[in-house]
């Protein structure tokens, strides 16, 4: 389960290995990539953070993690154990493979491909009703993602069972 | 403009009289949810829990507030579906059930034995709310018969529907469940700092671009008292220190009665909860029940007299007293009050002989997240979130409610208070 502290290293140890906590990311996008990494972090990694997230407009949100925000960036990482950093090893493969294929390059594309990653997981698996086509669902309510992008994450998804 | 009703008239089958917003009326679908037992149990679940040992007029019931939300949501949602953000008007009737079960699930005494379960079984009044709406047969045939999918109203509960704008309307910042208990709660305590402009809010609704729940711009004094309401309900009323220390008192009661009594709705296991769900028996699990066993406790040869002296103090108003309290409101930069820092006086305390102390410690969010924050459509177009509103006074607003405070036993408290003034901290 999830203590503050666990939550917040967990998040900072993915963070830091994805290049983000290098970043200047503005207050908004550091909130968002927050809550996508735990999400994804539950969701891909299997790890147990506790968490409940809801489906919002900018994909999943959990109240949990608002509360986190201050100390992700000087928690002690050690309070992870073994399989605990395991399950983020296997999040930040699953990430990186799909910023390798996409060739992301800066940390503004990187954070629309967290989005979109996370949101399409959440409507293929988490959302009620589920919808037809994810994809398509995706793209009418987020008019700011790119549809090129979404469709390779979506590709992507499908090969790796998620959607 | 299509100005057709969001419920057809002929579906309304009673009117209900309600002290904070009149009427309310009832389609023949929540009137066949209320009457269900399950949900007639909230009848006997005090809304504020312990709140009527500070507040006498505090005694009004989950009851009330879930017809209050329902209603609340019915306004939110009609006006919704009238400028078209809502294209389906079963979704109206929809929104407005889950809002009435939304507490379906609440504990005796509510919060005050929440925080016991939290921690042994690792479930909250959602939860259950959730199991009741999918596993009670009573619930499940109402919905049934009536076409609606219980899985489709706990996603609405539960923040996991389709739409985005029906979570936001169920677990924003700005909720229907918040502003009923804000108005209810403001009334029966008699806190008027409370009061809020709903008739306001709700006629400045909108969704902006992104489909994200909006006010306009002339909604923006509204939706400000709406959060200084907030603010000050939380100190007078949520967070006050003997109300806090007396749901301490009454979970501590909960904990040594669990573990000394056998009987059936001192649940142990998920199983269990799920089979009193499921057989309706769940009923008897309220206020009421838990009043019943502290009272038969008390003539129980059995039972501790340190237990019996818990349910003495509960039943004579003697709770937890506070020995400090170091609570205040903050902005996001600013410096908490550690943990630790209440974990050092505690073992001071422990060291003079006084063992049974208790630590209060949460972080209550005045202002949540940009992502859930209702927005403010400009003159200009754009959308904002409201605590992003140049001139607003939300954007002042501190973020959170940090309350940390220290707890004893009445009979211990001047004792306590006594070496707290001398290690400097009063």
């Amino acid at each position: 389960m999830g203590s503050r502290a666990r939550r917040a290293a967990a998040i900072r140890m993915l963070m830091d290995m994805l290049g983000f906590l290098r970043e200047d990311l503005d207050d908004e996008s550091f909130k968002l990539v927050v809550q996508k990494l735990g999400y994804l972090l539950q969701v891909v990694g299997g790890l147990d953070l506790g968490l409940d997230f809801r489906w919002f407009s900018r994909g999943p949100y959990s109240k949990g993690l608002a509360s986190i925000y201050r100390i992700v960036r000087d928690v002690d990482v050690s309070v992870l154990n073994d399989e605990d950093r395991e399950k983020v090893l296997r999040t930040y493969d699953f990430l990186t493979k799909i910023f390798d294929e996409l060739e992301t390059m800066n940390v503004n594309e990187k954070v629309m491909v967290l989005e979109t990653v996370s949101s399409l997981i959440m409507l293929c698996r988490d959302v009620y009703p589920r919808p037809v086509e994810p994809l398509s669902e995706l793209l009418v309510r987020k008019r700011y993602i790119d549809p090129g992008i979404a469709e390779r994450v979506w590709r992507i998804l499908v090969e790796k069972g998620l959607c | 403009m299509d100005t057709t009703p969001a419920l057809p008239p002929s579906k309304i089958v009673k009117k209900i009289f309600d002290e904070v917003h009149g009427y309310i009326e009832i389609t023949d679908v929540e009137k066949e949810l209320i009457d269900t037992p399950i949900f007639q149990r909230l009848r006997f679940i005090k809304q504020l829990a312990a709140a009527w040992l500070v507040y006498p007029g505090a005694t009004h019931t989950r009851f009330s507030h879930s017809l209050g939300a329902m209603h609340v949501m019915g306004m939110v949602a009609s006006r919704l579906y009238s400028i078209g953000y809502i294209s389906n008007r079963d979704d109206v009737q929809l929104l407005r059930i889950a809002a009435l079960l939304h507490d379906i699930g609440h504990m005796p005494y509510s919060h005050a034995t929440e925080l016991y379960y939290r921690k042994k079984l690792g479930i909250g009044h959602e939860d259950l709310s959730e199991l009741i709406v999918r596993e009670n047969p009573d619930i499940k045939a109402v919905l049934i018969n009536y076409g609606f999918d219980p899985q489709e109203v706990v996603a609405v509960m539960r923040g996991r529907h389709r739409e985005p704008l029906y979570n936001q309307l169920v677990s924003g910042d700005l909720d229907v469940d918040r502003i009923d208990y804000l108005l209810r709660d403001s009334l029966h305590t008699g806190v008027a700092y409370g009061v809020i402009d709903i008739h306001r809010i709700v006629s400045t609704l909108c969704i902006d671009g992104e489909g994200n729940l909006a006010i306009l711009e002339k909604g923006l004094e509204a939706v400000e008292n709406f959060y200084l309401a907030r603010l000050y309900m939380y100190r007078a009323v949520y967070y006050h220190k003997t109300i806090v220390g007396f749901e301490i008192l009454i979970r501590k009661i909960y904990e040594e009665l669990s573990a000394r009594i056998a009987n059936e709705f001192f649940f142990t296991s998920m199983s269990e909860i799920r089979r009193a769900i499921r057989d309706g028996s769940i009923v008897f699990w309220n206020d009421a029940w838990l009043y019943g066993v502290m009272v038969r406790a008390l003539r129980d040869p059995n039972i501790d007299e340190n237990v019996k002296e818990l349910i003495r103090m509960f039943l004579s108003r003697r709770g937890y007293k506070t020995v400090i309290d170091l609570s205040k409101m903050v902005s996001d930069s600013e410096e908490e009050v550690r943990h630790h820092d209440l974990e050092n006086i505690v073992e001071k305390l422990r060291g003079i002989g006084i063992d049974d102390v208790e630590v209060f410690v949460d972080d209550i969010k005045i202002v949540d997240d940009v992502h859930v924050q209702p927005r403010v459509i400009l003159r200009r177009g754009a959308s904002v979130p409201v605590s992003m509103v140049e001139n607003s006074v939300v954007k002042t607003l501190p973020r959170k409610f940090l309350v940390r405070r220290i707890y004893v036993l009445d009979r211990y408290v001047a004792k306590a208070r006594d070496l707290v003034r001398k290690i400097g901290l009063r």
